[in-house]
């Protein structure tokens, strides 16, 4: 038995990452050859996706090329729009005097700062700009509302480097209609009635109440919040999180433009409010907002109208979804022959679009090491397990980066900077970031799911208080620093210029492509 | 933005255009769109490129003629190379699409120094109809917008089968460096990997010769860089 080998991989469940985790593997394994690795994607015609999950990562780009997948045809079919960052309203304090501070995390710096930090420099020269504008053209593009692209670069390149927001009901039917007529995936719907085990507790077959009984021998929960192979029928636990992250719920709210010119902003905007926070993202025909709170600290009435004060007048006739959020990661995620991805592996409040990249780097990693003979099973499932613990845990030390450096004041907010609820791995670094700058030292892991430069972004951008002064003599190359922080001003008004707003980028690719050179 | 009015017998009754041996309306540009019909004879005398227009994307053939942005160095008292592009023959005359399918309209640009009152050839004559000249024009510029369409087929085609690539152009004159940006070329690596059914394909199409064309052309700028020091 244990030199069975693998031919055919039964997917579970159709949302973004049984759809993508269906593409990548199809794509990657050749599943068109008969004689490679077969996919099939079982989804319930009756139990509905998440429906959410509609800001992406830069990664995004290299997926969607790997699968063959034009950039274009994926803008229009999905009502996708160019993402360059994340805004932060109001996370540093509540508004003084109605007025609003923010600052931006964004995807693109002048020089990487594996290459050559400029933070210290930053710090120590007392810059006339904050952090992300001596060091990126992307603040500005995004505060005027630009593309970081135009129709004469090629698909998938960027003047800047750039991520998406895009229409997560019909990114699934993209990669579906992909997958299935270009990568050899099938498709079945039909609900799940029961889950069978063989003698050694692998799975053996998922029963069907239309599609009869369907045998594999590796399986993919892609289940959502259910987890229905790994969680239900392999008995994995779940490390619940809400002790360290306090959200629980999020409420949504589509929002139509109110005008058919109305800008598209090119970044997400995330703003905090008493118990929480809302997330603003512009896609073509309309926005995706939803407001991410805590149950404990404010009432699911009292969140919807602060979701509905947010976005202010004229959005009373709009209708509202309250979802639970299951908030925390599986004990293993994969455990015999199944392996969970998507939410079935587990969730963390969607502050930083950590999701969706983390299903991708699943999907790669599954791919990459996918064992064709049973006996290889365990040592891929020893790496795989031990790589997502890691990237899990340090999705959830960024996240709550952005909590701890927070000055607001309400519960909710001085609850999540409660000593205990932050993992001992940041309170460490952070003691070591006041009196260093971040070092690329600080990761060096080949599975570090967010870059320096990320913590860079939010370090600086809440004014984290970094004192360098004792260790100024180290920093000594300011010429070559200047030059950097010259060549951002200079790109930045070069890029002000030559770049179409996204809205004018978005309505051409209606018409125009980009071309593949 | 130059401005163009359809050309009409009272309007235009005693408009004359004047002929300019040295194409000086083309001053400052340095690069001047062809179609493919072309490019066998302007490829004796320039490099042939491919630029995106920023407004569509969409890749347009063009006969480089100056070695830095704005400069042409085939502008003289006499055009200074062996053939002139039609786009330039054709100038003031443009066509515009009309509100109908398929309709053609004859236009003129407006502000062109070639139009005159007393010198050069008629568009009408006393009858108010299109003189021999005038319909001969029309011909010519109505085959241009054929020979465009044409075109765009064949450097999407070019781009599609990523025959083409991007290319900076570098060059040292006299000590002078030269750069020039966002140009395409044929790439002749791609050019010889062709699998046998494409080259096949494009042998059927009509698109080896020009294609060979434009790749020999790229000698050309040694043309430009000799004519520019002349
Ligand atoms: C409020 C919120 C905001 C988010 N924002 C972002 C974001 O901005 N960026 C980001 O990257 N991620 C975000 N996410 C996460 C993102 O939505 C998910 O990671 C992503 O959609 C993947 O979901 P999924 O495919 O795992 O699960 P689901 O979409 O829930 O799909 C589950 C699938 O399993 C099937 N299924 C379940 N049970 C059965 C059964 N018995 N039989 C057959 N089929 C079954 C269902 O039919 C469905 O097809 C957000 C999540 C939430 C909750």
């Amino acid at each position: 038995m244990n030199q069975a080998n693998i031919n055919q991989v039964l997917i579970v469940g159709g949302g973004t990452a049984g759809w993508l985790t269906a593409a990548k593997l199809a794509k990657q394994l050749n599943s068109q050859d008969p004689t490679a690795v077969q996919v099939t994607l079982i989804e319930s015609p009756d139990i509905p996706t998440v429906g959410v999950g509609e800001g992406t990562w830069p990664t995004m780009r290299k997926t969607l090329a790997e699968l063959g997948i034009s950039e274009s045809e994926f803008v229009r079919h999905c009502n996708a729009s160019f993402k360059q960052g994340t805004q932060f309203v109001n996370w540093k304090q509540a508004p003084e005097n109605g007025k609003d501070n923010d600052y931006l995390h964004l995807f693109s710096s002048v020089v990487e700062a594996s290459d050559f930090n400029l933070s210290p420099y930053w710090s120590l020269s007392e810059q006339q700009k904050n952090f992300a504008d001596s060091i990126s053209a992307q603040g500005a593009l995004c505060r005027d509302k630009l593309a970081p692209k135009d129709l004469t670069l090629a698909e998938y390149q960027g003047a800047q480097n750039y991520a998406y927001h895009l229409d997560a009901a019909k990114f699934a039917e993209l990669l579906k209609s992909h997958a299935c007529n270009q990568l050899g995936v099938k498709h079945l719907s039909a609900n799940i009635t029961a889950v069978k085990q063989d003698q050694s507790g692998d799975i053996a077959s998922v029963e069907t109440d239309s599609a009869g009984e369907l045998f594999a021998d590796f399986f993919v929960d892609c289940t959502g919040f259910k987890c229905l192979l790994l969680g239900e029928t392999l008995g994995i636990g779940f490390n619940n999180i809400q002790d360290k992250l306090l959200t629980d719920h999020a409420v949504t709210i589509q929002v139509p433009y109110q005008d058919e010119n109305e800008p598209i902003a090119s970044c997400t905007i995330s703003t905090a409010h008493q118990a929480g926070w809302t997330w603003d993202i512009g896609l073509q025909n309309r926005r995706g907002t939803g407001y991410v709170y805590s149950s404990a600290h404010q009432s699911h009435d009292e969140a919807e109208a602060t979701l509905r004060r947010y976005l202010g007048a004229n959005t009373d006739h709009l209708s509202s979804r309250l979802i639970k959020m299951n908030c925390g990661y599986r004990e293993k995620f994969w455990h015999k022959n199944c392996v969970a991805i998507g939410l079935s592996a587990g969730f963390i409040e969607p502050l930083e679009a950590s999701a969706i990249f983390l299903i991708e780097a699943s999907g790669n990693m599954l791919a990459e090491l996918f064992p064709r003979q049973k006996s290889a099973m365990a040592h891929v499932a020893d790496k795989f397990n031990r790589s997502f613990l890691f990237r899990w845990q340090k999705s959830i030390d960024f996240i709550k980066l952005h909590y701890y450096l927070s000055k607001r004041q309400e519960a909710f907010w001085l609850d999540n900077k409660k000593p205990e609820t932050v993992p001992e791995t940041l309170l460490n670094a952070i003691a070591h970031w006041q009196h260093h700058p971040i070092s690329q030292y600080d990761f060096d892991n080949v599975y570090e799911p967010f870059p320096l430069d990320s913590y860079q972004y939010v370090l600086h951008g809440m004014e984290f208080s970094q004192a360098l002064d004792h260790n100024r003599a180290r920093y000594n190359k300011t010429m070559q620093a200047q030059y950097y922080f010259q060549r951002a001003a200079k790109l930045t008004e070069q890029l002000q210029k030559q770049l179409p707003s996204n809205r004018d980028l978005l309505n051409k690719l209606k018409q125009y492509s980009f071309q593949k050179i | 933005m130059a401005k163009v009015s359809p050309i009409n017998a009272q309007a235009h009754a005693n408009t004359k255009i004047k002929q300019d041996p040295g194409f000086a309306h083309s001053q400052g540009q340095h690069l001047i769109p062809i179609v493919v019909h072309e490019f066998a004879p302007a490829s004796q005398d320039t490099p042939i490129v491919f630029i995106k227009d920023s407004e569509t994307g969409r890749f347009m053939a063009m006969s480089l003629v100056g070695l830095k942005p704005g400069e042409n160095v085939l502008v003289g008292e006499q055009w200074k190379g062996t053939y002139i592009p039609q786009v330039l023959r054709n100038y003031p005359l443009v066509v515009a699409k009309g509100k109908e399918e398929g309709q053609a309209i004859l236009c003129l640009h407006q502000d062109s120094p070639l139009i005159s009152e007393t010198e050069g050839e008629a568009l009408f004559d006393e009858n108010g109809e299109q003189t021999q000249w005038c319909k001969k024009m029309a011909e010519q510029v109505i085959s241009s917008v054929e020979q465009n369409q044409i075109t765009q087929g064949y450097v999407q085609y070019l781009a599609e089968k990523q025959l083409i690539a991007p290319q900076t152009l570098n060059m040292n004159i006299s000590g002078e460096q030269y750069s020039l940006n966002g140009l395409y070329v044929i790439n002749e690596q791609a050019l010889n990997d062709l699998a046998d059914e494409t080259l096949l394909e494009m042998k059927k199409l009509g698109y080896l010769m020009p294609t060979y064309a434009a790749l020999l052309s790229q000698q050309r700028v040694h043309n430009l860089a000799r004519i520019k020091t002349a």
